[in-house]
């Protein structure tokens, strides 16, 4: 069977995007029903409302959502709308969601994972997309608990929800169901396997930075002083050449300024980026997993040019990885902070995925943190990337 | 993971590696540098038993090191038998 894959971008309200939104799949899968739907929604269209009126019509399969920073398909970028991917063919699709990130991390994530099968008879791949709250600060735990319990065969991919950059409620949903402090696990079984494909452009502008005293997602002091006054004045003549001081921030500006200038971790030959979304009132920052006391962390940037190119090699990745036929289309889950430094090339960047995909058809949101993560990986949650997650043609 | 004649050893570069994709190497490198010195374990490479020895010691800190170590020993367990 054929894999076929809607996508849409609407704005309005919630029950009008709703509307908008399932016309649009029923037309573009021509009447056959999805096997799994996902949908993605700004602050606008309040995920509560959206998720229960676009769930009437997607049918009996899971419908997986979450709030956003920004959407996307092929054919552009948007703030304030919503988008819906959904996939048709022969797939079986479980799903599971929990709340309780923050306070009991294993336990949630195994909550959302209790009714899903580890395997299916005739259908060998499994490919596991998880959306997750990153204001809980738990996203690197979560994820690599997700791969101990859905075992080492299954890749993951996915993102953490957003919220415009207002850093105060992100959200996840299944069907009906949404919540803050959540996860969702939609394991998808399929004959040929998905591709995954991951990859960022950033660099370090800062020499290394001892993290001195840190509560679990929450790093207070970096060299023994605190945080924020380090990453002021690490970035300081980098902004200044923006026309920004990040000592004259006003409080709408702070949320942005953190998730261009990045934390990168050494590993290996490459870095692994972690973004402070929030500054508390003494200089603590507030990260969207957990940051140990004793790391050392480079503060990083990247160029337009990088970010453009980072998006294609994601593409060409999860190409690879699905074996390099034809693809159906693929969901995108891509870093706000790539839209903040791409600005009006942030379109050029996602289209430049649809060409790596023979221009198939892609969807996805601005995210505040991206899930990749391929058998035999040690680290799953990422920020700053663009995750492609691209869907076989089959026969 | 190299086979060997006292069975697969993992070295301490392969160790220190697994857990530098989510706490960096630095961090990583302080784990198991202070782990095998409170279990007196050589500081070159670890047979499978005491490669779980350390990461169980690890598994045992709060917070992301701890879920890391658990995340590693698991690998470490399928893939060194």
């Amino acid at each position: 069977m054929k894999t076929t894959i809607a996508t849409a971008l609407a704005h309005g309200s919630a029950h009008e995007v709703a509307e908008l939104l399932g016309q649009a799949v029923r037309e573009q899968l021509r009447g056959v029903l999805p096997a799994f739907t996902a949908v993605f929604a700004s602050t606008k269209q309040p995920l509560g409302e959206l998720l229960p009126a676009l769930k009437r019509h997607v049918g009996s399969a899971p419908l997986v959502g979450a709030s956003t920073a920004g959407e996307f398909t092929a054919a552009g970028d948007a703030k304030g709308s919503a988008v819906v991917f959904a996939v048709a063919g022969d797939f079986r699709v479980f799903a599971g969601m929990a709340a309780g990130l923050r306070a009991d991390v294993e336990g949630a994530v195994a909550a959302a994972a209790r009714s899903l099968p580890a395997t299916v008879d005739g259908y060998p791949h499994c490919t596991t997309v998880l959306l997750l709250d990153p204001l809980a600060g738990k996203g690197e735990e979560a994820v690599l608990i997700a791969a101990a319990l859905l075992g080492q065969h299954v890749r993951l991919a996915g993102g953490a929800a957003g919220d415009d950059l207002q850093m105060t409620q992100t959200l996840c949903g299944l069907d009906a169901a949404v919540a803050s402090d959540a996860i969702v696990l939609a394991s998808i079984f399929s004959k040929q396997p998905l591709g995954v494909g991951v990859c960022h452009g950033h660099l370090p502008i800062s020499g290394p930075l001892r993290v001195t005293r840190a509560e679990g997602n929450v790093v207070h002091e970096i060299e023994g002083r605190p945080a924020w006054d380090v990453w002021a004045e690490q970035t300081r003549e980098r902004a200044a050449a923006r026309g920004v001081d990040p000592l004259h921030l006003a409080p709408e500006e702070v949320g942005p300024f953190l998730l261009r200038y990045e934390a990168g971790l050494a590993a290996g030959s490459t870095y692994k980026i972690r973004a402070p979304l929030s500054r508390s009132d003494d200089g603590a920052l507030g990260f969207a997993c957990g940051i140990p006391e004793g790391s050392v962390i480079r503060i990083t940037e990247s160029e337009e040019d990088r970010q453009i190119s980072s998006a294609r090699e994601a593409a060409r990745r999860a190409l690879a990885q699905a074996g390099g036929g034809e693809m159906a289309g693929a969901l995108v889950f891509d870093c706000i902070c790539r839209n903040l430094i791409l600005g009006p090339r942030f379109a050029a960047a996602v289209r430049s995925i649809s060409a790596e995909l023979g221009g198939a058809p892609v969807a996805g949101f601005e995210t505040y943190g991206e899930i990749a993560l391929d058998v035999g990986d040690m680290s799953g949650f990422h920020n700053t990337t663009t995750v492609v997650l691209a869907f076989p043609e089959g026969e | 993971m190299e086979p060997g004649r006292r069975g697969r050893r993992l070295s301490r570069f392969e160790l220190v590696s697994m857990l530098a994709e989510s706490l960096g190497t630095e961090k990583a490198l302080q784990a198991v540098t202070a782990g095998t010195a409170k279990l007196g374990l050589s500081t070159a490479d670890f047979d499978r038993e005491e490669a779980l020895r350390l990461l169980d010691h690890l598994a045992a800190e709060a917070g992301l090191v701890g879920i890391v170590a658990r995340f590693a020993k698991a690998r470490v367990i399928l893939a060194v038998k």
